[in-house]
């Protein structure tokens, strides 16, 4: 045990992850072994008669079985709104968890975090089923696919329950309000970074490249899903704001589903096949939660010469930018999205009148200010 | 048609056919016979192998339910780990933004081991401050109304909780496995649970075969269905299907029960981890027609090879039975069809070898007899063309005619008009062409007849009368029998005698027949003449050479080749008083 403690006390994020979850593998392996003749030694078989004795007819099915309905379906009896990101695998939203979370209790309200692990949108939309069937009371949702998504948004509706989204809307829906970046304006001023980048270094970028605004640029694009309206609002605002400045070739975009191994294989093998690629335009900051290690090819390509602008300005990406991984750093909120989205829920499931659409706020971070940003931001990484 | 077919009688069916039938039969009566005394103890062995099959089949499903039970209890150690602990405590003590730096990771390690499991739906950890942590985020539960909260929260030590089939948030079944988080000085701080789907049971029964209407059933220690097919059957007692008890007294067995008069065999094993025993019931006839589909091909292909050997054995040994015979049947169709020439020819010395011999040695007989009847019926036209032209000489005509002439000039018209009605009558009988015999009252017809002309044509030198016995009269007789007799009497023994000459006619039956006689009281025969006359009759090669003694020896020839050797004529004479000659007939 207590070498598993050690094994789980340094390291980054992830590979702390992927360290704890091999030791509990090891756990498993001798599992077979075993075989179903040596009983467990403290295994007491035991009947159901109390499942089915319980008051709650709903809590016979158990562990995850649907509590009664209304808001309150816990032993705090406050109202409860949950929040349902794109995944839990993406590190983006801890600001606005925390945030969320704090705002909550300074509301009285419980605060759910729920969502599929990885994105997934079928298994979002049966997740908004569940909570809508428990009749929560507010749903602040970020759509992996907003057309996808709508329908349900719509019956949470219909049932009475508050359901409003952040950082992705589902603008087709009936959803309250969205809370979040106005991504078009994220976009240009990714792309506006980007010019700024360029013209420091007098027209010059990419490997070997000396040439200038003159000759077309070789870009990609690394965004998530194919499907989020956020991001996609984001590809192209940059790419128009960019067209009238910058002769820019465009390589089919790379979508890594909001998943960071995906998004460092996707970088490792576009930096390592094109060399000549002059720019890389990151719509969300996946790949900078990785360790600097995995990114051997995108950090020569970098060190080449190389320009990479990123949306996103968590700790990870800060520290990215200070290390030189990546020259332009566009942030969003999302503190102030959890922030502001638990607010404008608890206002409306108080029968208050909330605005349709509320824009975050958005910062660029230079290299010359990234270690005050990062003095002020917050690590989620356990040391 | 089919009722044709069995209207075919064993008369009418070859000889082949039947012995192929005998043997066929020989050969499969024996087989039922066997088969009938072993069916009873091949259905004891049958029903036993297949509880045998279907307790090897539930304990191999048991064995492996078990061990995924033990891997996913293995799983629920992640409770001892210090992330979880500090979560869970953190939780407990109200510090919800501290535990939630924690909660990303433990997260990131449920879904993993989710995913080493197949069929592990979700795991959750859940405190008893009323915090839910699983594979999709953190949430809250009412401690007081969750169930196995309930069941477990007084546990000071580590027990595994099974929960049966039920509904998970999502709408699928799946069943539940929930361990007490303990601490080490025994506090309960919450518990680790595992959703697992019920397509655990159903794929554990992949591949295996229960019959078409055979399932599994998964009862806890109180008999009531944990798992059923049927999600109806969840929570129902499973006495209605089989006796609780027989499970209850023992970890494993099988037996048989009957539903509506149906064997149904069951077998059960119960699991040591959950207490749950699994059944298998099965219909007995499906599965033990599962399990003896092999057999049965097997029996099917043994009893067809049998039937095989034994049918072509039987063709082998009626062929060689009914070969020869069907040979002698060919040879004899074609000696019915007058092909006397062919000759069987068999190398064995058998019954049928013997009867081929007896057949040739017939048929050469036959041969020889239609050869001698062929022989003796040329001699006999001969002897009836000579006989004819013998007695219808020219001259007799020319003489009749010119007597009839005589009669007419004389204008004697009764006795000319006899004579043309006699004459007509003897020349009706001669030239009888293609009749061999007539009756021994026409051959007296005609020889009276011939007679009549003669004694007109010579006057009245002779007289004849004719006694017959009336029995005879309608006995054949050899056409022209009797004429070459009377005329050598008229020619030869009346000779030198203008009157007075006497012919008497007789017939009487004998012993062996009958007799026509002719005697005369002419000149009589000497004895020189009277040898060669015996010696002429005698001769049976006949002397047609020699036109001496022509009417006796033709006559004697005729009556020998129509009927024999002891038939004939018979000649006395006594020189000075007459001659008598006796023809035996039989008949």
């Amino acid at each position: 045990m207590s070498k598993m403690r050690r094994m789980f006390s340094g390291g980054a994020l992830s590979r702390c992850a992927m360290v704890f979850a091999f030791g509990t593998v090891a756990l498993l392996s001798g599992c077979g072994a075993h075989g179903a003749s040596a009983p467990h030694p403290a295994i007491l078989a035991a009947a159901p008669a109390a499942a089915q004795s319980a008051t709650d007819a709903s809590a016979l099915a158990g562990t995850n079985a649907a509590p009664s309905a209304g808001a309150a379906d816990d032993s705090t009896g406050l109202p409860t709104i949950s929040i349902v990101p794109k995944s839990l695998n993406n590190p983006i939203f801890l600001d606005a968890k925390v945030a969320a979370e704090s705002e909550g209790r300074k509301l009285g309200l419980n605060i759910e975090w729920i969502a599929p692990y990885t994105t997934d949108t079928e298994k979002q939309i049966r997740i908004v089923r569940w909570l809508i069937k428990r009749h929560v009371a507010g749903i602040l949702i970020s759509c992996n696919d907003p057309a996808a998504l709508a329908p349900v948004i719509n019956e949470g509706i219909a049932a009475g329950v508050k359901i409003a989204t952040f950082d992705s809307d589902s603008p087709a829906s009936k959803r309250l309000f969205y809370v979040g970046t106005d991504n078009a304006a994220l976009g240009s001023a990714a792309a506006k970074t980007l010019l700024g980048i360029l013209a420091e270094r007098k027209g010059s970028a990419g490997t070997g490249a000396g040439g200038g605004t003159e000759r077309p640029l070789k870009a990609v694009i690394l965004t998530g899903k194919k499907e989020a309206y956020n991001l996609n609002q984001r590809i192209d605002a940059f790419k128009r704001t960019l067209s009238s400045k910058l002769r820019v070739t465009y390589l089919p975009t790379l979508y890594c589903n909001d998943s960071i191994s995906q998004a460092i294989d996707l970088t490792g093998q576009i930096t390592e096949t094109d060399p000549d690629l002059n720019i890389i335009f990151f719509t969300g900051g996946w790949l900078f939660y990785a360790p600097l290690e995995s990114m051997r090819n995108y950090a020569n390509w970098i060190h080449a010469g190389g320009v990479a602008v990123t949306i996103d300005s968590t700790y990870p990406v800060l520290e990215a930018e200070q290390r030189k991984l990546v020259q332009g750093v566009c942030g969003q909120d999302f503190a102030e999205m959890g922030k502001l989205g638990v607010e404008l829920l608890d206002r409306s499931i108080h029968g208050a009148q909330v605005p349709k659409i509320v824009y975050t706020s958005i910062r660029t971070v230079t290299p010359k200010q990234v270690s005050s940003y990062l003095d002020s931001s917050t690590n989620y990484e356990i040391q | 048609m089919i009722e044709d077919a069995f209207a075919v009688k064993p008369s009418m069916m070859g000889l082949k056919t039947k012995l192929i039938a005998s043997f066929v039969l020989l050969g499969i009566i024996p087989l039922l016979v066997l088969f009938s005394f072993t069916y009873s103890a091949y259905e004891r062995v049958m029903n036993r192998n297949a509880l045998n099959y279907l307790q090897n089949v539930t304990d191999d499903i048991e064995r492996g339910v078990a061990t995924y039970f033990h891997d996913i209890i293995n799983i629920m150690e992640l409770q001892n780990t210090y992330y979880v602990l500090q979560y869970v405590k953190l939780n407990n003590l109200g510090h919800r933004e501290l535990a939630t730096r924690y909660a990303y990771r433990i997260t990131e390690n449920l879904d993993y081991l989710r995913q080493t499991k197949s069929d592990l739906e979700d795991i959750v950890i859940t405190t008893s401050g009323g915090i839910a942590l699983s594979t999709i985020g953190e949430y809250y539960v009412n401690p007081a109304t969750n169930a196995i909260y309930q069941r477990l929260k007084n546990s000071r030590q580590t027990e595994v909780y099974f929960v049966p089939t039920h509904l998970s948030r999502f709408g699928d079944d799946v069943f539940t496995v929930a361990e007490p988080i303990i601490e080490e000085d025994g506090v309960n701080l919450g518990f680790i649970s595992e959703d697992v789907s019920d397509r655990l049971f159903r794929d554990a029964t992949l591949g295996v075969n229960l019959g078409e209407n055979g399932y599994i059933l998964v009862v806890d220690q109180t008999g009531r269905i944990v798992f059923a097919p049927d999600n109806k059957q969840i929570g129902q007692s499973a006495s209605s299907l089989f006796p609780i008890d027989r499970i209850r007294a023992a970890r494993s067995g099988s037996f048989t029960t009957w539903t509506q008069g149906r064997p149904n065999l069951v077998s059960f094993r119960t699991d040591a981890l959950s207490g749950w025993t699994f059944v298998s019931i099965s219909p007995r006839d499906e599965i033990v027609s599962g399990i003896a589909q092999v057999r049965v091909a097997a029996v099917i292909v043994f009893a067809v090879a049998v039937l095989a050997f034994i049918v072509f054995f039987s063709l082998y040994l009626s062929t060689l039975l009914t070969d020869p015979i069907h040979r002698l049947r060919q040879h004899m169709q074609r000696v019915s069809e007058n092909d006397l020439s062919a000759r069987l020819n068999f190398s064995s010395h058998d019954e049928i070898g013997q009867l081929a011999a007896s057949f040739n040695e017939m048929i050469r007989r036959i041969r020889n007899l239609m050869d001698e009847i062929v022989s003796n019926q040329k001699k006999i036209r001969m002897l009836e063309a000579q006989a004819l032209q013998e007695q219808i000489q020219p001259h007799f005509i020319y003489n009749t005619l010119d007597s009839i002439l005589s009669l007419l000039e004389m204008d004697d018209k009764e006795r000319a008009i006899e004579m043309v009605e006699n004459f007509g009558t003897f020349l009706r009988t001669s030239f009888a062409n293609g009749i061999d015999t007539i009756s021994v009252e026409e051959e007296l017809t005609h020889v009276t007849t011939y007679l009549s002309i003669q004694r007109i044509r010579f006057g009245k030198s002779f007289e004849f009368d004719v006694e017959v016995d009336r029995a005879i009269l309608p006995r054949r007789t050899p056409r022209l029998l009797l004429q070459p007799i009377v005329e050598n009497s008229l020619l030869h023994g009346f000779e030198g005698k203008s009157v007075g000459g006497y012919l008497s006619i007789r017939g009487q039956p004998v012993t062996d027949g009958y007799e026509l006689s002719v005697s005369d009281n002419g000149i009589g025969i000497d004895e020189r003449h009277m040898c060669e006359i015996l010696s002429a009759l005698s001769d049976s090669s006949g002397t047609f050479e020699n036109s001496r003694f022509f009417g006796l020896r033709n006559t004697h020839a005729r009556i020998q080749l129509a009927f024999g050797p002891q038939y004939g004529l018979r000649v006395t004479s006594i020189e000075g008083q007459g001659t008598s000659v006796v023809a035996h007939l039989p008949g």
